[in-house]
């Protein structure tokens, strides 16, 4: 009987979390590595400038916090990018990848459900470092916001998935050591304005951040992580992310196929 | 064959074999240059926001160089150390090497033509997009002593990273994760910021700190920053490092591969 979306879905579940359970080092590093970027935003903050100035051009209420958050955001928003195409690399590197593509299931259908667990446990292994401060600075209402962080950073990736396939399918064409596309992920970080307002970039990059969903969910993070409620503010942003979640994927779906056949012939030698 | 011209030679084979393996993965080598351009700038961007205005001339060039050397040793400690674990052992070629009685530290230290490749096309993109944020700024006042200091910035980096890889080569441990004190001692330990703006405990740390009397002999040949200890001293300190951290990780290998690689054979850790 040939496996199920579900299947793949569940055996990669368990593939994770047995990496995680046999690597615990690394387990330890994901949730240490939000806060080595704030130690170094916040270090360099400290030495040059202050916090105060940092909170009134930002215009948030608690900058520790605000960071926090927005480096879990950095971390995680845009983890299915690179996660889709480190697999591919990776089996193939193990020499796994041709049996994948032997496989009855479409190409795409397998990647995307490869993808799935990761891109779940990896931002809530994020935002459940970034709980401590949440809890510290906010009390249980940190906790809601930090909940409702995960659930938006889940969501921004929905528009990103179509794309992840692509980009996958680019990377093992090429046939390069290392994923060539890992670029795009501080890319869509840095028009999204992570730690800054957009408004200070140059004005063909403010552009190029209304289509992109990670500002979107930047947005939410920065709203909710100054304010705690949801404004008219985060459900537009909630509204843009929904539609871009099927415009883009509807709009990529069309060239799946034809990087289906090009991994195929080319990309497992 | 003279014993020179043999070293020589090997010297010629390992900057041919870095060289045209970089061009070989000429797509990864693009896409890793952007990659650290991208990442260096939204991380400036956000100090950016720490910083008056009106204090943005001074402390840019300041910012910039801080990160620039820290780039610097970062990318030679990942690339060497990394490299090591994600390819020589990966692959099985250090055992390979140690056969035909090649020296695997020389090989390692070629990782620096990419490594160099690399920071020749990240900084000057990351200046630009600094220039376009905080307005024009003078960057470098003296040549020489900014070759100097990072040329010994760059070597520490080099003996460093020899030291993670060897140790890497018998732990099961990828030896960028080894290098746990990266983050804290570009904050803390001088590198970042100049050794004189940092509160008094942590001016003890930064002097303790390597790479920090290169960052301030860099900061000092871009800015007229005094460094903390006086430039002779920091002149000579860096220096004298920068030809001891090599010399003690070449010591530190041979010691490895007597007594432990070549009779324990190499742990190899694999991809992660």
């Amino acid at each position: 009987m040939p496996s199920s979306f579900f299947d793949v879905v569940a055996a990669e579940f368990y593939a994770y979390t047995r990496f995680y359970k046999n690597n615990r080092a690394m387990m330890i590093a994901a949730f240490i590595w939000p806060y080595l970027m704030v130690l170094i935003l916040l270090g360099l903050g400290y030495l040059f400038g202050s916090l105060s100035q940092y909170a009134v051009r930002m215009g948030v209420r608690n900058p520790v916090f605000f960071i926090v958050s927005a480096s879990t955001v950095a971390m995680s928003s845009t983890f299915i990018v690179d996660e889709v195409a480190n697999y591919t690399l990776y089996n193939r590197w193990n020499g796994t990848l041709s049996y994948i593509l032997l496989t009855p299931m479409r190409l795409p259908k397998q990647l995307l459900a490869a993808s799935i667990p990761s891109t779940l446990i990896s931002p809530a292994i994020s935002v459940t470092s970034a709980l401590p401060v949440a809890l510290y600075f906010e009390g249980l209402r940190g906790a809601a916001i930090i909940a409702a962080l995960y659930a938006v950073i889940v969501l921004g990736m929905i528009p990103l998935a179509g794309l992840s396939v692509l980009i996958a399918g680019l990377v093992l064409t090429v046939r390069e050591e290392t994923n060539i596309a890992n670029s795009i992920t501080p890319f869509l970080l840095l028009v999204s304005g992570v730690f800054y307002p957009v408004a200070i970039l140059p004005k063909a990059l403010q552009l190029i951040a209304i289509a992109v969903p990670v500002k979107y969910v930047v947005d939410i993070a920065r709203a909710i992580a100054s304010t705690g409620t949801f404004s008219h503010e985060v459900f537009l942003a909630i509204y843009a992310l929904t539609f871009m979640a099927f415009t883009y994927n509807a709009l990529v779906a069309p060239l799946l196929g034809a990087i289906e056949e090009k991994v195929k012939r080319y990309a497992p030698f | 064959m003279h014993r020179s011209s043999k070293s020589l030679a090997r010297l010629t084979a390992v900057i041919y074999l870095h060289s045209v393996r970089t061009w070989r993965y000429k797509y990864s080598f693009i896409n890793s240059s952007i990659n650290t351009m991208l990442w260096i700038t939204i991380f400036l961007l956000g100090v950016i926001m720490f910083v008056p205005s009106r204090e943005l001339p001074v402390v840019a060039p300041q910012v910039f160089w801080g990160i620039t050397v820290w780039n610097i040793i970062t990318y030679t400690v990942v690339y060497i150390s990394g490299w090591t674990t994600w390819f020589l052992v990966s692959m099985g070629l250090v055992e390979e090497h140690i056969l035909h009685g090649l020296d695997l530290p020389a090989l390692l230290a070629g990782r620096l033509v990419t490594v160099l490749a690399e920071s020749a096309i990240a900084v000057p993109l990351v200046y630009f997009v600094l220039r376009g944020v905080a307005g024009p700024m003078k960057l470098v006042d003296s040549v020489g002593l900014l070759f100097y200091g990072l040329a010994t910035a760059e070597a520490m980096a080099l003996g460093y990273a020899l030291i993670l890889a060897t140790l890497a080569l018998r732990l099961s441990i990828p030896g960028p994760m080894l290098d746990i004190t990266n983050f804290i001692l570009f904050v803390i330990g001088g590198i970042a910021a100049p050794v004189a703006r940092l509160p008094a405990p942590l001016r003890v740390v930064a002097i303790l700190t390597p790479y920090s009397h290169a960052a301030e002999i860099v900061r000092y040949a871009a800015t007229r920053t005094m460094p903390y200890l006086g430039l002779l001293a920091e002149v000579l300190i860096s220096g004298a490092l920068a030809i001891a951290m090599p010399a003690a990780a070449y010591i530190f290998y041979r010691f490895v591969e007597k007594h432990y690689l070549r009779r324990y054979g190499v742990r190899g850790v694999g991809r992660m």
